[in-house]
């Protein structure tokens, strides 16, 4: 197992990690944030966490309200 | 006269910023470009760490140069980020219309065409940062694994690609500026996405149109295109920009003449 760890390029992968999170967590605190949203509030965080960057992009575009 | 168009603009360049699309653009585009370099580096692992290859079996690949691999990150782009700019595009006047928002465009003497001005640029501005990030990630990650690329190939994709960033986005404002919101996003997408695809199936047999551009950037540092091909194909995405624009706002001053309060 340890193997395996030690054989993945971390340097290489550690920034895309780093962005989904970072995207993840923007769309999170909005959710969080904002009075209302298009839709139910669990759903969004749902489809946030579970649909890698799609995700995130999906509820900026679809989900958030413009005040 | 002026002021109008730099208030306007003060306005969409708050919002872009407010709706985190400075933020997250350029984010998603950093991921598309960075994606590819590494799913085609690491293919060979990744296929014998998922994809059931039978023992034994040989694999080879090519070996692909650096613009390949910048080609390929732009048809990453031309994928997925070019959906999400044309639907931000087209949502950008019809939602603002449909929430009356615009309406106060309508009450007050704002000329239609700072309106549509403010539109265009703060779209572009955005885009272009974004596209601008995603591909100088992508290069990154390029020069680390296959080799480097030099600056002016680099500009040059860029500026190819931006070129055709401009034809989509003043496309798919006019449709914003022409229909309601959902027949918005739906005209956009069908002639741009759909260009992109028939380009694809049936493109070798015509060589000027703005759907070629993003395969001419990198075309022309790989030597494989003709020169006039790429200016004819820069001319009439840039001619007809303008016309999709100009239209937009005479489109926008016929709903202004229309539109009963």
């Amino acid at each position: 197992m340890e193997e395996v760890w030690q054989s993945i390029p971390w340097k290489l992968i550690l920034p895309l990690i780093v962005i989904q999170l970072l995207l993840m967590g923007i769309a999170l605190i909005d959710i969080k944030r904002s009075h209302e949203v298009n839709g139910p509030k669990l759903v969004w965080v749902l489809i946030v966490l579970f649909i890698s960057m799609l995700g995130p992009v999906l509820y900026f575009i679809l989900g958030r309200r413009q005040s | 006269m002026n002021q109008p168009v730099w208030l306007l603009m003060q306005k969409e360049y708050r919002e872009i910023w407010r709706s985190y699309r400075l933020i997250w653009l350029p984010l998603v585009f950093i991921l598309l470009g960075i994606m590819d370099p590494l799913t085609t580096y690491y293919m060979k692992d990744i296929l014998q760490a998922v994809g059931n290859i039978p023992e034994g079996m040989a694999l080879t690949f090519p070996k692909l140069s650096p613009l390949e691999v910048l080609s390929a990150t732009i048809s990453q782009f031309q994928t997925i980020g070019i959906v999400i700019v044309i639907v931000l595009t087209a949502m950008m006047i019809s939602k603002e219309r449909e929430q009356g928002a615009v309406a106060l465009l309508y009450i007050r003497p704002i000329p239609v065409a700072s309106f549509i001005w403010s539109k265009l640029c703060s779209m572009l501005t955005l885009v272009l940062i974004s596209v601008c990030v995603g591909m100088l990630a992508s290069t990154y990650y390029i020069t680390l694994l296959y080799g480097a690329i030099t600056i002016r190939e680099l500009s040059i994709a860029f500026s190819l690609y931006s070129i055709w960033l401009l034809f989509v986005i003043s496309f798919a404002l006019l449709c914003s500026a022409w229909c309601k919101n959902a027949l918005s996003i739906a005209l956009s997408v069908l002639v741009l996405y759909g260009g992109i695809i028939v380009d694809a199936i049936l493109g070798q047999y015509w060589t000027i149109s703005p759907w070629k551009l993003p395969h001419y950037a990198v075309g022309v540092s790989m030597h494989s295109v003709e020169l006039q091909d790429v200016w004819l194909s820069i001319i009439s995405s840039v001619m007809s920009s303008v016309i999709f624009i100009v239209v937009a706002m005479i489109a926008m001053k016929h709903k202004k003449d229309t539109v009963t309060i």
